[in-house]
């Protein structure tokens, strides 16, 4: 069962986040995917996230391929132009990686490569339309392909926004879904009511969205969250109920159970984002009873 | 100097299609001296928007002035009263006098006339070719005076490429591989041994690539 089944399916889909390593041995990002196999729809890899220098998803998610699971191909546009892109693209398509999820990508002065030079040739919705013309056939100079791709593609979207930057939002949500979204996977997110807003407006687009649900590994965190990362807020009482917690890790496991059963009711899946813990992964879905 | 040329008549006139009154303001600095938007291509391009709306059925009035430069906050005032007039401006300026006259004009619309090109001069009359990428860490005491980012097709720090052939790119036969230039100019100078130095990675931090860019100088402010 694929993963364009799994969305067609209506079941709760549950995807998972994990970083390949900084280095080519693989021995523990292999050994995270064991201890969930099973029990998740997919395993994203993503490329260069916070444009820290790793192995890249596309190898990455290949390996996992091979050993038998579903894997989503990060494909950001922060450090390829349209040609590499393209080409990376096609590549997915023959080493058997059709999920793809399209970002626009980090700049890389915040990473560990502050020096590099950026690209950013397209933007997201560029690649959109560059992942919609492979499938019809031709590139984005209008050549021909040798040979069609096929892909189930995610996109983005900031489910932290409030106001007229929501209207904005959902006008990009669109223009998303016109250029071929099947799913989105959304930023991360910690208070259910706002989020039970958001959905009420994005529902009405039909297209599966996959909240992300960050593991919370302290208050020191949550604190870091609000102060410093846009769009993704920490609510007061997931905070309180850290605080009071003698096990903090007790804790983050029951918290970030209880938001991902809150999310059942209000989306088609979830993407747990571990942050370094993924061996904690499989306490999450066991309290969670998956 | 900041080279630029005008954006085709067509281009300008579909931006000025809702207006029916603006003021058109030249540059009186680097635009005037290469020709693209002083006071003469001013009157020029005026005659020809106003033209082209009479036979279109569709006239403009247009006010004409050019700035002494638009790239400093201080000579905005000498747009202030005719702007109270218009609807609009065309700003043939580079793009930062256009985003200054938006900055400054908030509630109206401020259009470029120009397209801005690069940094450069002029080579030989009405030849202009680039020669700075501001890329805000200079290498130029390395290479001969010549700059690599520039003027290389693929900004290499270790040319020449492969593609060097007969002094010219591979990009174009009209185009001078700069690695060339660069090996000439130190060869003139004596100073070929310092091809023989591998410069590493560049620092684009301090290019675009950083992000917009911003200069504090502490000892000038008030």
């Amino acid at each position: 069962m694929g993963f364009a089944d799994h969305l067609a399916s209506g079941e709760f889909v549950k995807i998972v986040e994990i970083q390949p390593p900084k280095g080519v041995d693989l021995t523990k990002f292999l050994g995270h995917a064991e201890a969930i196999r099973g029990r998740v729809n997919a395993i994203l890899v993503p490329e260069l996230e916070t444009s820290i220098m790793r192995l890249s998803s596309l190898a990455a998610s290949k390996v996992l391929s091979e050993k038998g699971f579903e894997a989503i191909h990060h494909t950001p546009c922060g450090h390829k132009n349209r040609i590499a892109l393209q080409s990376e693209l096609l590549g997915a398509a023959v080493l058997g990686l059709e999920t793809v999820w399209v970002t626009r990508g980090d700049p890389p002065n915040i990473g560990d490569h502050p020096e590099a030079k950026e690209v950013f040739d397209l933007d997201e919705n560029d690649l959109l339309s560059a992942i919609k013309r492979l499938q019809e056939g031709y590139d984005l100079s209008g050549n021909d392909l040798k040979g069609t791709p096929s892909f189930t593609v995610g996109a983005s979207f900031s489910a932290g926004v409030t106001g007229h930057v929501l209207d904005l939002e959902l006008l990009e949500i669109e223009k998303k879904i016109r250029l071929g979204v099947d799913f989105f996977i959304t930023t991360p997110v910690f208070d259910l009511n706002q989020f039970a807003r958001v959905m009420e407006k994005v529902r009405p687009f039909k297209v599966p969205v996959f909240v992300s649900v960050m593991i919370l590994k302290s208050v020191g965190m949550a604190r870091y969250i609000n102060k410093h990362i846009d769009g993704v807020m920490v609510p007061d009482d997931i905070i309180q109920r850290m605080m009071k917690e003698p096990d903090k890790q007790k804790a983050s496991i029951d918290i970030t159970a209880s938001l991902i059963k809150g999310f059942e009711r209000l989306c088609e899946g979830v993407c747990i984002v571990p942050i370094g813990w993924e061996d904690r992964v499989p306490q999450v879905l066991d309290a969670c009873g998956y | 100097m900041i080279i630029a040329e005008q954006k085709p008549i067509e281009e300008i006139l579909e931006m000025l299609a809702p207006h029916k009154k603006i003021l058109l303001a030249g540059c009186g600095a680097c635009v005037t001296v290469c020709q693209a938007g002083g006071e003469k291509e001013v009157g020029v391009l005026a005659s020809q928007i106003r033209v082209a709306r009479q036979e279109a059925g569709n006239p403009i009035e247009i006010i004409e002035t050019t700035l002494t430069r638009q790239c400093e906050p201080e000579f905005m005032d000498e747009a202030k009263d005719l702007m109270n007039d218009v609807e609009a401006v065309l700003s043939i300026a580079c793009g930062i006098g256009v985003q200054l006259m938006a900055q400054t004009f908030y509630d109206k619309p401020a259009y470029p006339g120009l397209n801005t090109s690069f940094l450069g001069f002029p080579e030989e009359h009405g030849v202009f070719t680039e020669r700075c990428a501001a890329c805000g860490n200079c290498v130029l005491h390395l290479t001969g005076g010549i700059c690599p980012i520039a003027r290389c097709s693929k900004s290499l720090l270790n040319g020449p490429c492969g593609g060097s052939q007969d002094g010219k790119c591979e990009i174009s036969k009209d185009v001078d591989c700069a690695w060339q230039l660069i090996y000439d100019r130190l060869k003139a100078l004596g100073k070929l041994e310092n091809l023989a130095e591998i410069i590493p990675p560049k620092k684009w931090i301090t290019s675009r690539d950083g992000g917009p860019r911003k200069i504090v100088r502490e000892d000038l402010r008030i």
